[in-house]
């Protein structure tokens, strides 16, 4: 059983205290809202947040109320955010990043006047920190840039931000000196003359390589590490420079080649339109003389120009041109020597052109140059029985080659070994058609083995009338191929 | 009266089996095609030109198919010559002269579909395919880069060197066989779904005969294509009859029911004669006889051994009248025919093939001592179909090898048996051969000195040989080639797999056919000019 007195003690307490609970009610519903909320925020701020409680639950406007009470709800979401953050690795710079503007966003919409702890702002400094020097890394300059100053809009500025704002500096620096660079490089190509191009080139590759030494220089000095952006602005400007000079060796290389192509051309030039067929002995020797001067002037260049770049026209490629060369002097000894004897040549008929022709290539510049040779040329317009033309071939010993007579129409072909002085020793010294009939389709008229049947080197063609008096054609020296046939 | 249920009953069930017996033979008989007759020993084992065929085979490719260009005989001189087949012109481009550009003519297959510049290009890939194995492919790929349809008629094939016209039509002679069979694209593998297999037993061609018929063992018939490009053939129907021996041919032939012998012996020359009204053209086959020597068998492993053999053996002497006749024989001393050069490069004066043989009593006899063949026994076999002239030439062999010191045993044997003992098993010492079905460069040798060669029946496996046989094959400048088949002819020769004979000219006997010229072993390259009639 209680004690009688102790329950009167008790029951004395309780009505006090409702008494006091009932005053308290009374007072806060006479205060006038704008005291309601200051009453709480001085609570708050004065670190007894649950305090402020009871006056803002009393206010009597549902949304100025809802707004302080809230508080306690954000403030707790702030502090998830907080920590969120900073759960996130610094490897992570894009989440870092977005957890950063969350809280930010969350920070700016708490209600204003209520104090929230120090370093609730002060911790995420840190991350910013982080994804600053990520995007430098990046090399994002801008959006580094703009990352720092939201960053100190919101956290205030701090030494912290100095690695990355110079390494932001000195990226600055060597990019402009590169642009420059660039610029020198973009000049050269449109420059014309070829050795200036070749200067303005290297005079860019100077440039590139001035810029990557201070871009060197700018590594060591922040002592940036091997996969920051310095490097890697570093490394594309080398870049830059070597495909600078491959380009340059390349055009230097084609140039050298040209001067063969162009000799190659030369070499196999033919004359022009009706002077085939009408150029007399002197004529042919004066046209392979100009070939040989022609060839000797692209040779002079490109010798001066093989002194200039060494590793480019090298001895392989002077060996061929001489050999090209030794050909044409060769072939032009042979037309001298047979221009001597203009009485016989005379008799011959007239020269198809080039007048010495070897195996049948049509790859300019190409590796077999030695064996290029294009067709010989014979056009012209019959009167009397039959057309005669000569020519040479130079068939190597023991190549089985084959000489084709190609004509437009279908006009006899014949072909001898010797001067047939006009066909009049073809029957009085019983000359050989050296024509394979066996082998002879439409118009083509193939001579086999012509590098053993011609002896001489010599061949002479026989053209027999038919109704039209215009011919044209072309002889040719094939390698010689098998056929199964059965 | 028993008795007599008894006998309508025997009569009844007599009477029924005859009835079953007729009723089936009526059911199952085929009457024998009518048309010209060529008797044959072996029917081909397929008509697709593209695979590996035998001879026959290879000869009925010219009823049913045509090239770009085709080989035909020219009347006048008997040779051959190529003319434009399925291509209506082809072009040389003067610039390169490697590309060359062709047009179709307006042609039709066998079942009507048109001829496409698409049936070309997939004709060159299949060829072109590694797992058809075509025996054309090394020498196509050799030539031709590519061949790639421009339109319906049109497609331009480049070469891989310039190549003159004359060079270049022969290459295109290959057969075109159609995209499309039975409704259907055919794969480039010939040989890899049923249609493809189809087509090898039923093909469809351009050609100027269509496949009618085909019997197994015993003829193969074809009837005329109306719409053949050159013209109609004169003859309705030609049928190939299987006729393994050569008495039953010869005998078929005199009585007039068959047109036409192609596998003949120099010793029924005589007897033809006598016949009357029998057309006889003669022509110096792409063949020739030897003798195989089996390299398994203990007296003919080394080399030695064998080139002794072959020293022993004097050709031209084997059968007194015909094979000394220089007319009829050309003595061989190796792989290749002795004129192989001469034939086919007379242009180029090429030296001959060297005769690699001791030559003399003393030496020879010496090398079989030394061989150890000396006091030794062996067997020669021939198979029936060789006749009497196998037995002539066996004989002479025999007798030749005697006088060296070596016993030869003839033995005369049936086909299958041959072919069992010698084909197949490969048991046998010595084996006469008449190798033919090549062309006139002998590219099928391949298949005889290549160690997993088909026809490679010697016991040769030189892995060297194999390269240079490989490298022969797709070797085509001349010179080029002639070099590699010197040096062919030499190791072939060390190796010693055969006893060189000869090659003999080939009479070709025909009676009822007119317009008939065969001047290769290509019977028929103008076989639309054969009428039935004549003679």
């Amino acid at each position: 059983m209680s004690n009688p007195r102790n329950a009167k003690k008790i029951l004395a307490a309780a009505l006090a205290a409702l008494l006091a609970a009932s005053c308290a009610t009374v007072k806060l519903s006479r205060m006038q809202d704008a005291e309601l909320v200051q009453a709480g925020v001085d609570a708050w701020n004065a670190k007894k947040a649950e305090d402020a409680r009871p006056y803002w639950e009393a206010i009597k406007d549902p949304a100025t109320r809802e707004k302080y009470l809230s508080s306690y709800d954000k403030a707790a979401e702030l502090d998830a955010l907080h920590a969120a953050a900073l759960a996130i690795p610094s490897s992570e710079s894009a989440k870092q990043e977005e957890a950063f503007a969350g809280f930010v966003a969350a920070y700016k919409a708490f209600p204003e006047g209520l104090k929230l702890p120090a370093d609730l702002k002060e911790g995420l400094r840190p991350l910013t920190v982080d994804v600053a020097k990520a995007k430098v890394k990046a090399a994002k300059m801008e959006a580094a840039e703009a990352f720092i100053k939201e960053a100190v809009a919101f956290l205030g500025d701090s030494p912290d931000y100095d690695p990355p704002r110079r390494e932001m500096e000195a990226y600055a620096r060597v990019q402009a000196q590169e642009q420059k660079a660039d610029k020198a490089y973009a000049d050269a190509k449109a420059v014309e003359e070829f050795n200036a191009r070749i200067a303005a080139y290297e005079g860019a590759i100077t440039a590139y390589r001035k810029v990557e030494e201070a871009s060197a220089a700018e590594i060591k000095k922040l002592g940036a590490a091997a996969d920051s952006a310095l490097a890697g602005q570093a490394a594309k400007i080398k870049r830059k420079r070597g495909n600078v000079r491959i380009e340059m060796e390349r055009l230097v290389r084609d140039r050298g080649t040209s001067f063969k192509e162009r000799i190659g051309e030369e070499f196999a030039r033919v004359p022009e339109g009706n002077q085939v067929g009408n150029m007399g002995p002197e004529d042919i020797l004066k046209f392979n003389e100009g070939i040989q001067a022609a060839i000797e002037k692209q040779y002079q260049e490109m010798v001066a120009f093989g002194e200039r770049y060494p590793t480019v026209i090298d001895k392989d490629m002077i060996r061929d041109i001489d050999q090209q060369k030794k050909a044409l002097d060769d072939r032009i000894s042979a037309i001298a020597a047979e221009i001597r004897r203009a009485k016989d040549i005379a008799s011959r008929g007239k020269a198809a052109m080039p007048l010495l022709i070897g195996l049948f290539n049509p790859a300019p510049g190409s590796k077999a140059e030695g064996e290029k040779s294009r067709p010989a040329v014979i056009r012209g317009k019959l009167e009397g029985e039959a057309a005669y033309w000569w020519g040479m071939v130079s068939i190597e010993a023991g190549k089985m080659n084959d000489l084709v007579v190609t004509l437009k129409d279908g006009k006899e072909v014949q072909v001898y070994a010797e001067n047939t002085l006009s066909g009049s020793k073809i029957k009085k010294n019983k000359l050989p058609n050296l024509v394979s009939k066996g082998n002879k389709i439409g118009n083509s008229w193939p001579v086999l083995n012509a590098g053993s049947l011609l002896k001489d080197g010599q061949y002479y063609v026989r053209i027999m009338a038919n109704a039209k008096p215009d011919y044209a054609g072309e002889v040719v020296v094939y390698s010689s191929f098998i056929s199964r046939m059965r | 009266m028993v008795q007599k249920n008894r006998t309508v009953l025997i009569v009844a069930i007599v009477v029924g089996l005859v009835a079953l017996f007729a009723g089936a033979f009526f059911l199952l008989y085929k009457p024998e095609p009518k048309g010209l007759k060529v008797g044959i020993s072996t029917l081909p084992d397929s008509l697709n030109p593209v695979l590996a065929q035998n001879n026959v085979g290879l000869n009925a490719d010219e009823l049913v198919f045509d090239g770009l260009v085709n080989f035909e005989i020219d009347q006048a001189s008997g040779s051959l010559i190529s003319e434009f087949a399925l291509a209506e012109s082809i072009t040389q481009d003067p610039a390169t002269k490697k590309t060359y550009q062709v047009a179709l003519k307006d042609v039709a297959w066998h079942d009507g579909r048109k001829l496409s510049a698409a049936d070309v290009e997939f004709s060159f890939a299949a060829y072109m395919e590694p797992k058809n194995e075509s025996p054309k492919r090394a020498y196509l790929e050799s030539f031709i880069e590519s061949v790639k349809a421009v339109d319906e008629q049109n497609l331009v094939i480049e070469f891989r060197k310039p190549l003159p016209e004359f060079r270049a039509y022969p290459v295109l002679s290959f057969k075109i066989i159609p995209s499309e069979y039975k409704g259907k694209k055919l794969a480039a593998d010939l040989r890899a779904g049923e249609l493809e297999r189809q087509f090898a037993v039923s093909p469809v061609g351009t050609g100027p005969f269509v496949l009618d018929s085909w019997e197994i063992g015993k003829w193969v018939s074809f009837k005329a294509n109306p719409t053949y490009f050159r013209r109609k053939p004169a003859a309705e129907s030609l049928v190939l009859q299987n006729i393994i021996d050569p008495v039953i041919r010869m005998n078929e032939f005199q009585q007039k029911r068959i047109n036409l012998i192609l596998e003949t012996s120099p010793a029924d020359r005589a007897a033809v004669e006598k016949m009357g009204s029998v057309d006889i053209n003669s022509f110096l086959p792409f063949s020739f006889y030897q003798v195989a020597i089996n390299a398994k068998a203990p007296a003919f492993r080394a080399a030695a051994a064998r080139a002794a053999l072959a020293a022993a053996v004097d050709p031209a002497s084997v059968v007194p009248g015909i094979t000394d006749k220089k007319e009829l024989a050309l003595v061989n001393f190796g792989p290749f025919p002795s004129n192989l050069f001469a034939r086919n490069f007379a242009d180029y004066d090429v030296e001959p093939l060297r005769d690699p043989w001791v030559e003399g009593e003393a030496a020879v006899k010496a090398a079989v001592a030394d061989a150890g063949l000396a006091g030794k026994t062996f067997a020669l076999m021939f198979p029936d179909s060789m006749g009497e002239f196998g037995q002539s030439v066996a004989e002479g062999i025999a007798a030749q090898l005697g006088k060296a010191g070596i016993t030869v045993e003839v033995k005369r044997t049936g086909d299958q048996v041959f072919k069992r003992l010698v084909q197949g098993e490969k048991s046998y010492d010595l084996a006469l051969q008449y190798c033919d079905g090549f062309d006139n460069l002998y590219s099928d040798l391949t298949k005889y000195y290549k160690s997993k060669g088909s026809l490679n029946i010697y016991g040769l496996a030189d892995p060297e040989l194999d390269a240079l046989l490989d490298k022969w094959d797709a070797t085509v400048v001349t010179a080029d080639w002639i070099e590699i088949t010197r040096e062919l002819h030499e190791r072939i020769c060390a190796a010693a797999p055969a006893i060189p004979l000869f090659s003999l000219e080939k009479d070709v006997y025909s009676r009822g056919i007119s317009n008939i010229k065969i001047a290769s072993d290509n019977p028929f390259l103008s076989a639309e000019d054969w009428s039935q009639g004549g003679k």
